[in-house]
């Protein structure tokens, strides 16, 4: 990664009930190049999944309300959204939690606090996989860890 | 030389029926009084043989002879009958030969006296042929001693017959008819001995030997009905005598009939007391379980006698008795003690109880700590999240200043940023290992097995950390054994964090050289990860202190490399949770190893290689 790097090729829906964190990965991958839209709850992210139709999505897990959890769920169960990744960007941290998340089947698990570089390099891979293959290139059989440690 | 007479056919069959009973009790001896009756029987076959070789002979001096003679049975049927008599009423005790000498006294002078008859005249006064009949008889006229005799074999005679009386009377209903045919064999002699002696004998002859037939006769009945000198039922009433239950018989009427010696100690009484009373006599005292029993023919119960620690606990049989015609006779009752069962049960009742409720408690407190633990756990995570949420904006956005994306920075003020990204880095590593650490304190890890391949474990552990060494220039090296299976089962997050954890701690206090990690087969059932470096090494005062939390003996290190001091207690719990143990080698200056030597968990089925995604 440089401060070069290009995201312009993702649509990324941001959803954290934080403002701060939510707005802090807004700058990251706007300066990026990418596009986002945030949502602020669970209910929201639903609301606006129509509207905004990102190819990845950045999700909080612990919010009140429908929780990240769920909304992961509710997009599983829709045809049309199967193929966006959807990538669990929270500060639950605990070994247990990354068991967790594996088990329910997200794309990709980074922990709060996160390192720019980081985030941005697993960003630069699902681009890269997204627009490297057909719209819906997403390959169901990759695993947590290889998306995360690639 | 023999003669035809009436008394012929009746005295041979006397004779033999006699002999074949006295051989057939005397093979009874075992059962109560067979042995005396056995020699009595032996003495009525020899008065029957001599009184039958007197009667069919015709020759006058044999016949006088074989009268005598006849004395030989005479004399021993009274004694036997009588000693009999004791021993079947259960006076065994009585019947030995110290006692018994004197009554041989008689017996011996009255032979030799008749013996000797023809030099006095104190037995036979005048003998003579009996005139008019078809056949020869003398007629004996007897003098003084024989009636001596006479009254002496009578009073032998009465005293065993009074003795079965008394036995008939005191055995009323069961045991009735076996007493009577007894006391038909023991009136039998009386009545032939009675009608010669009255003169009454059809041609004057004496009916004796056959009314003693008919007292062979009566005992053979009586042994084949009842019973009687059976050894079982001797040994049946030696067990209920001896049986510590108490064991009463009442007949058809409820009169105690027979007791144990059990029973009448538990009515403090005699057998005389009761012995032949109603039962609603014996009983007064307990109208209750009169009440309760006195018409139940057939019950097993539980009754209790007195109050409180005195009262004592009776297993009550009442079995019926019928007869072969399914009358009912009587009832046989037998009392068991069971109070020492019951306290017993009672005791152990209560302990169970007692056990049951504390096994409640427990179970309540260790619901309660469940509970507890649980709400720790939730707070800890709460608390994780809680506190990498803000941590994550600091870290953020100082790493994003830093990025210089948003506007250059001045070098002074990149220096600041640069101490706050490193303290806040620090921060977070000590709020993930306190928070770790305490969720191990609070037994709030469970420890998943799971299959996972060690070898790209350790894969995952250089990549992330590689970057770490390569900016210290160390090498960060990794060797699995072959020998190690492909697969194993664990928690492989936890291991990752041992590893890391290990990895971090060498990098932190590595200058030069390399990291190596290590993971091999160790002794016959476990595997080993093992991270060596070629650090500055700890001293061995410090070495087992370095797995307590916060020990650090090297505090500047730390500052300077940004430890937490918890990672190694960490990594020792954690090992210790796997069932398995962390093991240092370290020389100062040269480098450390740290070994976790864990046991194996292997897949049940090792599992197919996986096709490649």
């Amino acid at each position: 990664m440089t401060p070069r790097s290009n995201l312009s090729k993702l649509h990324i829906l941001i959803v954290d009930d934080e403002p701060d964190n939510r707005d802090l990965v807004m700058d990251i991958v706007t300066l990026f190049g990418a596009r986002a839209s945030a949502a602020e709850s669970g209910r929201d992210a639903m609301d606006q999944l129509e509207q905004a139709a990102p190819n990845l999505i950045l999700l909080d897990l612990h919010m009140p309300g429908m929780d990240g959890w769920e909304v992961h769920r509710r997009l599983r169960d829709r045809a049309a959204m199967r193929a966006v990744p959807i990538i669990a960007l929270t500060a639950l941290a605990m070994p247990e939690d990354e068991r967790r998340v594996k088990e329910a089947g997200f794309d990709g698990y980074m922990t709060k606090p996160f390192v720019i570089y980081d985030l941005v390099e697993l960003l630069e891979e699902w681009q890269r996989r997204i627009t490297g293959s057909s719209s819906n290139g997403r390959r169901t059989s990759q695993s947590v860890e290889e998306v995360v440690h690639e | 030389m023999f003669q035809n007479t009436p008394f012929n056919l009746p005295l041979i069959l006397a004779v033999i029926i006699s002999a074949v009973m006295a051989v057939i009790v005397w093979r009874k001896r075992p059962a109560r009084g067979a042995e005396q009756a056995a020699f009595m029987l032996f003495g009525v076959t020899i008065w029957a043989l001599t009184n039958t070789l007197d009667t069919v002979l015709v020759d006058l001096t044999a016949k006088t002879w074989f009268a005598r003679l006849t004395y030989l049975g005479i004399v021993s049927v009274p004694a036997t009958w009588f000693a009999f008599a004791l021993a079947y009423t259960g006076r065994e005790q009585h019947v030995t030969w110290p006692k018994w000498l004197p009554l041989l006294i008689e017996p011996v002078l009255v032979l030799a006296l008749v013996l000797t008859s023809d030099y006095h005249s104190m037995w036979y006064s005048s003998v003579q042929v009996k005139p008019g009949l078809p056949y020869v008889d003398l007629d004996y006229n007897h003098a003084v001693m024989f009636w001596v005799h006479a009254i002496y074999s009578y009073v032998l005679l009465l005293g065993g017959t009074l003795l079965l009386i008394q036995s008939f009377i005191r055995k009323p209903g069961l045991y009735r008819g076996q007493v009577a045919w007894l006391l038909v064999a023991a009136f039998a002699p009386w009545l032939g001995n009675l009608i010669y002696l009255l003169g009454l004998a059809p041609y004057d002859k004496d009916l004796t030997p056959f009314a003693f037939t008919i007292t062979s006769v009566a005992l053979a009945f009586s042994m084949a009905r009842y019973g009687l000198l059976d050894v079982v039922p001797v040994a049946r009433d030696r067990l209920v005598e001896m049986l510590s239950g108490a064991v009463a018989a009442l007949d058809a009427n409820n009169r105690l009939v027979d007791i144990n010696p059990a029973a009448l100690a538990l009515l403090n009484r005699t057998p005389a007391d009761v012995i032949g009373l109603p039962i609603q006599e014996v009983l007064s005292d307990q109208p209750v379980l009169l009440k309760r029993f006195l018409d139940v023919e057939k019950t097993d119960a539980e009754v209790s006698f007195g109050d409180g620690d005195g009262r004592r606990y009776y297993n009550l049989v009442i079995t019926p008795l019928r007869d072969r015609r399914d009358r009912l006779t009587g009832r046989l009752i037998v009392m068991y003690n069971i109070t020492q069962q019951k306290r017993d049960a009672e005791r152990i009742e209560r302990q169970n109880a007692e056990l049951r409720r504390v096994n409640q408690e427990l179970e309540v407190s260790r619901r309660k700590a469940e509970e507890a633990s649980q709400v720790k756990s939730q707070f800890l995570a709460t608390m994780s999240h809680e506190l990498r949420t803000p941590m994550n904006a600091v870290i953020g956005y100082v790493d994003l200043l830093m990025t210089g994306l948003p506007g250059d920075l001045n070098d002074k003020q990149k220096g600041y940023l640069e101490r706050v990204a490193a303290n806040s880095t620090r921060l977070l590593g000590l709020i993930n290992d306190i928070l770790d650490l305490s969720k191990i304190e609070a037994g709030r890890i469970e420890l998943r097995e799971e299959p996972f391949s060690p070898r790209a474990l350790v894969e995952t552990v250089q990549q992330e950390l590689g970057g770490l060494a390569a900016a210290k220039n160390l090498e960060l090296r990794v060797a699995v054994d072959a020998a190690l299976p492909q697969q194993l089962l664990g928690d492989e997050p936890r291991l990752k964090q041992i590893l890391v954890n290990l990895v971090g701690n060498a990098v932190k206090f590595t200058d030069q050289g390399y990291i190596q990690i290590v993971l091999r087969p160790q002794g016959y059932a476990g595997w080993a990860i093992e991270v060596t470096d070629t650090g500055i090494g700890i001293p061995p005062h410090a070495q087992d202190l370095i797995f307590e939390e916060f020990r650090q003996f090297n505090g500047a290190a730390n500052r300077e490399h940004g430890g937490t001091g918890l990672g190694l207690a960490i990594v020792n719990r954690l090992s210790r949770l796997m069932g398995g143990t962390v093991r240092l080698r370290s020389k100062v200056g040269k480098g450390s190893t740290f070994t976790v030597e864990l046991p194996y968990r292997m897949p049940v089925r090792s599992p197919e290689k996986e096709p490649a995604a």
